[in-house]
């Protein structure tokens, strides 16, 4: 029954994105509003069949109906609810049914944001864009990575259960989701950029209507990667949080290129340049979750987050392939349109420093996509096998790491248009004077090395100049009687909280990473051992037996930590134990430890006297890499929400008739993110679709037509 | 105290703190200091040559049974007999390149967690620096022809059409000031 449910679900799913792109097609190409209006409808019963799809595979998975080879791989009778539930996104096909169903509500989502504009072409474009990429994934559901195949030969009585490391945390619960909320996301403004070179619409319309699609996605996947790596660092056991592995940086990639276009969005909707790099970065991000999808699902390489081999490798490459090929030909046919109206005036200013800040993270995502690929390559054309990894990446990455510490000290000082020495002069004093006192008293503390020196003076430096832009807004938002909290509303305000849960994530990156401290501690039974200045003794070991997991614990008393559990596990039916190491958390250290060795007899039998080897790793402000994490949630939702709204005619900043010059700067106000001097000639045009989204433009431009 | 006076009052300290002689001086105590502060934090003392040696092999090799993990942090029994061999051959006087050596020659190329720095794999090395080199220079090239083309003057009709459309802004506003913010009704300048 959960097959046929399950079937039926893919199915109807699949047929209603075909006949819906049918519609739309024959409606955009024939100008009949009645079917693009029409074409919403499909996305809901797409929708509708990703339910019931998913519906059908969680009941199957949480009633253990071993007769879908699924479940029977995936799922035991021993398996937890919690975990029972995850096996939903546990293996390939199941992942992909989250994928497609996530999917499936992203579209319907757009159909039901947009359904005022639902005649429009430009909504009609994107919707079949959309429904053609679900389409491509309900179709690989329907065909080669079905989850609702039945299993071959008898029913098994019993299931394998879930891989070990997938259950032994409750993030596997919430990781795995949040990253394809954040990956899926990116289809949304990666449709709505096709549509818009598909229409000749290449204004910034596009971009006003996705911004927060484009925010939400890249919130989500910003959370998914920090919780992936908090995953990695309570179960994989060995003390670290990011090891540069194909997988982890597979999601990356997009992130970068989506960082580096949130950015530069900014510099077109202000300015209307950089038209072609915006649709591009947005293409790449898309194209790289795709190429992300297909190294994590395709077995390509070799990963601790390979959880299933698959054959579904060239169905992926493919569609990776039409996608670059359909971006850059559209680009190319568009490329008399995509002209900017207006010039960069000055290199020293806001625009200036967006383009520094984009070949920045551009060059990061080129550098951590060469070392991803350089072992499959290298293989592919001399057959000899090549390891790329974390001291590639960690010295490759540095100095464009240190570059964007910088710049992210700088940046949000400048003003648009073009800066004098003498404003970035004033305005830097104060962070730079921070930066500098927090390289004093670190020294002075006796903390050596300059690659960490550097990161903590210019991080100090950073989070100053993003407080004192927050301050500005927040005094600003005050002189104008809405509260100064307003002031932390809006884009750019939230981006000055996210770029302060930056900081403090850079900074517990590079203690952590620089200052760690690992060894392995061979104890008996109530021996102490001092290591770092850190008291451990060894207490005992036990043995502790759930339906789910037995395992061996030590106790391991840590002073100023408490006693600690470090284990080994093993979950269900799987005999391969896996070590579950345990971790204390304060402000100032993590102390980390796992069971290296356990003392067997001659027959393999445990000596419970015996000696055990304890690996221990210390790292400093490791937990600030979650606090980090936490303000840039807290900075995204910020930015979500609707800041205080300039009128492109107030004279924040621009004032004639006042002073002898005809205008005057209002310092403060000429300085406060949300109101910021307003070009006067730049934009020659305006966009041609901010009527349709019911936004208005910017500049002051428009007002001379 | 009406709001005017306010602002204009408001703008008399800013404009003192605002000396370009103070801030100059600012910032050379501050390059100073901060050149010191890095000459005397730049060393990191890191133990006996021997122990350096063995922390750099340990950091450089790959775990033989782990994806992407070195032996310095793996706690795979692997990595671990990998750990001694380091060590003992290194204690037997071999220089850490025919450590390396021997790994490779036990366990592949693909033991070092870095490709080498020469024959093909020289390519991976290079190609981020030589991608920097062309984007900044991309990147220069194109500010320098933006800026150079970016000569255009506000031109006193340009600024005429700003005028009355402010005025007409201020006049829908109501309240009759030639230039009133028309969003909060203040006046934004404090008359003659």
């Amino acid at each position: 029954m959960n097959a046929a449910l399950g079937w039926t679900g893919e199915l109807l799913a699949l047929v209603a994105g075909v006949v819906g792109m049918g519609v739309l097609a024959v409606g955009l190409l024939r100008h009949r509003p009645d079917l693009i209006k029409s074409g919403k409808t499909y996305a809901w019963l797409m929708l509708l069949g990703a339910v019931i799809a998913v519906g059908a595979l969680e009941h199957a998975l949480l009633t253990h109906d071993f007769r879908i080879a699924y479940v029977a791989d995936n799922n035991s009778r021993q398996t937890p609810l919690l975990f029972s539930i995850t096996g939903l996104w546990s293996a390939l096909a199941g992942s992909l049914l989250l994928w497609a169903a996530v999917l499936a509500g992203y579209v319907a989502a757009m159909a039901w944001r947009f359904r005022r504009r639902a005649e429009d072409e430009l909504v009609g474009w994107a919707t079949l864009v959309s429904l053609g990429v679900a389409v491509f994934f309900f179709a690989l559901l329907v065909g080669p990575a079905n989850p609702f195949v039945h299993v071959t030969g008898p029913v098994p009585s019993n299931g394998l259960g879930p891989n070990s490391l997938l259950q032994d945390n409750v993030l596997v619960a919430v990781h795995p989701p949040l990253l394809y909320l954040g990956f899926v996301g990116f289809t949304v403004p990666f449709s709505f950029a096709v549509a818009s070179l598909i229409t000749g619409r290449l204004g910034e319309g596009w971009q006003v209507a996705t911004r927060r699609w484009t925010l939400f996605a890249w919130g989500c996947l910003t959370l998914g990667i920090l919780l992936g790596a908090w995953w990695s660092y309570q179960v994989l056991g060995w003390g670290g949080f990011w090891g540069w592995d194909p997988v982890e940086n597979a999601a990356v990639l997009p992130w970068l290129t989506a960082t580096a276009y949130l950015h530069s969005v900014l510099v077109q909707e202000r300015r209307g340049l950089l038209r072609v790099w915006n649709l591009s970065l947005v293409i790449a991000t898309f194209c790289l979750t795709i190429l992300g999808t297909f190294l994590t699902r395709s077995g390509v390489v070799a990963s601790v987050h390979a959880f299933s081999d698959s054959t579904i490798g060239p169905e992926l490459l493919g569609l990776f392939g039409v996608v670059v090929a359909l971006g850059v030909g559209l680009i190319a046919w568009r490329g008399d349109r995509l002209r900017a109206p207006g010039t960069i005036d000055a290199p020293l200013s806001r625009e200036g420093a967006f383009l520094v800040n984009n070949l920045l993270f551009v060059l990061l995502a080129f550098v951590i996509l060469l070392g991803t690929l350089f072992p499959l390559l290298y293989e592919a054309f001399s057959g000899q096998q090549v390891t790329v990894g974390a001291p590639f990446f960690a010295t490759m990455t540095m100095p464009i790491a240190i570059c964007l510490l910088v710049l992210m000290g700088i940046g949000p000082a400048l003003p648009w248009r073009k800066a004098t020495a003498g404003t970035l002069r004033h305005r830097l004093l104060l962070p730079a004077w921070f930066g500098g006192a927090v390289v004093l008293v670190l020294v002075a503390a006796g903390v050596r090395g300059l690659v960490p020196l550097l990161a903590f003076g210019l991080g100090g430096m950073a989070a100053a100049a993003n407080v004192r832009q927050l301050v500005l807004a927040a005094r600003a938002a005050h002189r104008h009687g809405v509260g100064w909290w307003r002031g932390f509303l809006g884009r750019a305000n939230g981006g000055m909280v996210v770029h302060l849960g930056v900081v403090v994530i850079a900074i517990g990156l590079t203690a952590a990473t620089a200052y760690a401290h690992r060894t392995q501690l061979e104890l008996r039974p109530g021996q102490s051992a001092t290591f770092d200045g850190q008291r451990l003794t060894y207490l005992g070991m036990r043995q502790v037996q759930t339906p789910a997991r037995s395992a061996t614990e030590l106790d391991v008393a840590v002073a100023g930590h408490g006693v600690l559990k470090p284990a080994v596990s093993s979950f269900g039916n799987d005999q391969d134990p896996v070590g579950t190491p345990a971790l204390s958390s304060t402000p100032f250290r993590d102390v980390y430890l796992t069971v290296d060795a356990l003392p067997t007899a001659k027959n393999g039998d445990l000596v419970a006297n015996g000696p055990v080897t304890i690996g221990v790793t210390i790292q400093p402000l490791v937990a600030w890499l979650w606090v980090g994490g936490f303000m840039l949630v807290v900075g995204s939702v910020l930015a979500l929400l609707p800041g205080r709204r300039r009128r492109p005619t107030d004279p924040t900043s621009f004032q004639p008739g006042a002073g002898p010059g005809g205008r005057r700067l209002v310092a403060e106000e000429a300085e406060a993110p949300d109101a910021s001097p307003v070009p006067v000639t730049s934009r020659a045009g305006p966009s041609d679709d901010r009527a349709a989204s019911g936004r208005r433009p910017w500049g002051l431009g428009w007002l001379g037509r | 105290m009406t709001s005017a006076a306010g602002l204009a009052s408001s703008e008399v300290p800013r404009r003192s703190l605002r000396r370009p002689a103070f801030e100059r001086a600012a910032w050379i105590v501050l390059a100073v200091a901060v050149a010191v502060a890095l000459v005397v934090g730049w060393h990191r003392p890191s133990g006996s040559p021997r122990a350096q040696e063995i922390a750099t092999l340990e950091r450089d090799i790959k775990c033989p049974s782990c994806d992407d993990l070195s032996v310095a942090v793996s706690t795979a029994p692997t990595a671990i007999a990998v750990r001694h061999t380091i060590v003992r051959r290194i204690d037997e006087g071999q220089t850490p390149t025919e450590v390396e050596q021997y790994l490779i020659s036990r366990y592949g190329t693909a033991i070092l967690l870095d490709p080498p720095t020469s024959g093909p794999t020289l390519l991976v090395w290079v190609l981020p620096g030589l991608a920097g080199v062309v984007a900044a220079g991309a990147l220069g090239g194109f500010l320098w022809r933006r800026s150079r083309a970016a000569a255009v003057a506000v031109e006193a009709d340009d600024e005429a059409l700003v005028r009355a459309a402010l005025a007409a802004m201020a006049g829908a506003a109501g309240n009759g000031r030639t230039h009133g913010s028309p969003e909060t009704g203040r006046p934004v300048e404090p008359g003659p």
